[in-house]
């Protein structure tokens, strides 16, 4: 009988130790996933802004103002278009210090988003865990998304990254 | 920056940490590297901004033995080397060895940068492993790929994306060699580095190609730099060869720079599981015209053959048949050398730093701490 409740109470005491855990994990990872995207906010930003100081067409202009003021619901399908219009924008045409801003700018995305899915991903693997479901560990903490854009092609060797230094 | 593997032993991670600490010192940043090394060692002189951690255990790890280091011990060099030095952020590589990196992850409160090296698809330990290094592995923030194939490797098996930059290569230090007393020699000399015995590599293709070639050039030589066994070599040979091959062992980096810079033709003939290629750009720096096999990240290297002669992968003939060519032509060999020098400028390590600085950057950014503090710190809760 003492053995029954010396086992119970261990393993309801390693239960305790696991959620305590999973708990200060997944506020780890909360906080993580916020950096992250406030890292990606402050990218896609730039870019809007690098892209709306352009001198190409006035709907690419358009779209990134569009970028800059567009709420979190709208933020991917406008950040796509932008996307796609710096996509088939004809960089020779561009003055060599703002075509290098721009491709900085867009390789910045690339990594931004990189980081912040990664972050997400993490996430939610955790957060899909049943002990943290049925334990509501995750609180009132919204389900965290990918943030879901089509990548510029970049080449992927010799990219011109003059005066990229910190 | 942390290296898991002892740089007591030469290998690709180490000289990768070496020349990408060097080549971020040389744009004006801070860089210290933790490393497993002895402290007091004779033999081996260490850069200045190395801390050495320790001595390596030789453990059979990942199809080969590397020097590894664990225990409480490392783990208290690691705590307090970052105590040491307050970092902005952490550049761990190769995180999943059982080793250094892991131990300073574990330990890490501030942004990481991890590279992930290997391109090995036999995973399984790694697969097993996953469960239990979750908890650590989430504290990395940014991870980079030195290859599209340590790239795939790393997004099956471990989850997460990585941004690829390459390896590097020390343009400086191969375009200055000089070359082994007594060379360039009249005659045709060939080269080959790597672990000969290791079919892999093609030598035995390269063997049948000189086989043939030895009929019209009486004079022609082999000189081959890499770990293996030299009389198995021989003996595969075979007698009219075996006295024009020079097996030099392995070499220091010097050693094998003086080699490059020796040699008329480089031949690389591997015939497969290449995922980036580094002695390619090695020879481009050196100044080397290359042979080599048409696997797709040779031609990636190459330029699709514009910065080096491609074969078909396993064809002695086409292989006899391109560095006779190369040999008879003078001007072609130094027209090659020339396309080499330039395509090799985008792997220059400060070229490469950059790219790893732009990770860097975006791993400091996301960093929770400038959430808290930083000007509308508002976590979105």
């Amino acid at each position: 009988m003492r053995v029954t409740w010396v086992a119970v109470t261990a393993g309801l005491l390693g239960a305790a130790v696991g959620a305590m855990r999973a708990a200060s994990r997944l506020d780890r990872l909360h906080v993580r996933t916020d950096a992250a995207w406030a890292a990606l906010d402050a990218a896609l930003y730039r870019r809007a802004v690098v892209a709306s100081a352009l001198d190409g067409p006035s709907a690419l202009r358009r779209t990134a103002h569009a970028a800059l003021l567009a709420g979190p619901m709208a933020r991917e399908d406008v950040e796509n278009e932008l996307g796609r219009m710096l996509s088939v924008l004809d960089r020779c045409r561009l003055e060599p210090a703002r075509a290098n801003r721009l491709a900085e700018a867009e390789q910045t995305v690339v990594i931004a988003r990189r980081v912040y899915n990664d972050a997400v991903r993490d996430t939610l693997a955790l957060r899909s865990r049943r002990m943290v479901r049925w334990l509501r560990l995750a609180g009132t903490a919204p389900l965290p998304t990918y943030f879901e854009i089509v990548e510029p092609e970049l080449p992927a060797y010799g990219l011109e990254l003059d005066g990229a230094g910190a | 920056m942390v290296c898991p593997y002892s740089l007591a032993v030469p290998g690709g991670v180490q000289a990768h940490v070496l020349g990408l600490a060097s080549g971020l010192r040389s744009l004006g940043h801070q860089v210290e590297v933790l490393a497993p090394a002895a402290a007091n060692d004779p033999a081996q002189v260490l850069p200045e901004f190395v801390t050495p951690a320790g001595r390596g255990v030789r453990v059979p790890y990942n199809g080969s033995v590397v020097p590894l280091i664990f225990g409480p011990l490392a783990a208290n060099r690691a705590w307090r080397w970052m105590h040491d030095h307050d970092f902005d952020l952490l550049h761990l590589h190769e995180p999943v060895a059982p080793s250094l990196s892991l131990i300073t992850l574990a330990l890490a409160e501030l942004p990481v940068v991890a590279t992930f090296h290997f391109a090995t698809t036999r995973s399984r330990a790694l697969a097993a492993a996953q469960g239990l290094l979750q908890p650590t592995m989430e504290k990395i923030t940014a991870r980079i790929a030195v290859s599209p194939l340590a790239r795939r490797v790393h997004v099956e098996y471990l989850g997460g994306d990585a941004v690829e930059i390459p390896n590097g290569v020390d343009v400086s230090r191969l375009s200055g060699a000089r070359p082994l007393a007594g060379y360039p020699r009249s005659g045709g000399t060939v080269g080959f580095v790597g672990r000969f015995n290791e079919p892999r590599k093609g030598m035995p293709v390269l063997l049948a190609a000189l086989r043939v070639m030895i009929h019209t050039r009486p004079d022609l030589r082999l000189l081959v730099v890499g770990h293996g066994d030299t009389q198995a070599l021989l003996r595969a040979a075979g007698p009219a060869l075996a006295s024009r091959i020079h097996v030099l062992g392995p070499l220091s980096d010097e050693g094998k720079a003086a080699v490059l810079a020796s040699v008329d033709v480089l031949c690389v003939p591997a015939l497969g599981g290449e995922s980036f290629g580094i002695v390619l750009t090695e020879a481009m720096a050196a100044g080397t015209p290359v042979v080599a096999s048409d696997l797709d990240a040779f031609s990636r290297v190459l330029d699709d053959g514009k910065a080096g002669v491609l074969v078909p992968a396993g064809s002695a003939e086409a292989l006899a048949a391109a560095l006779g060519g190369l040999l008879d032509d003078p001007a072609r060999r130094s027209a090659l050398a020339a396309a080499g020098r330039r395509r090799v400028a985008m792997w220059d390590w400060p070229v490469v730093a950059r790219r790893v600085l732009q990770v860097y950057q975006s791993a400091v950014a996301a960093d929770p701490r400038r959430l808290k503090s930083g000007p509308g710190g508002a976590r979105a809760r």
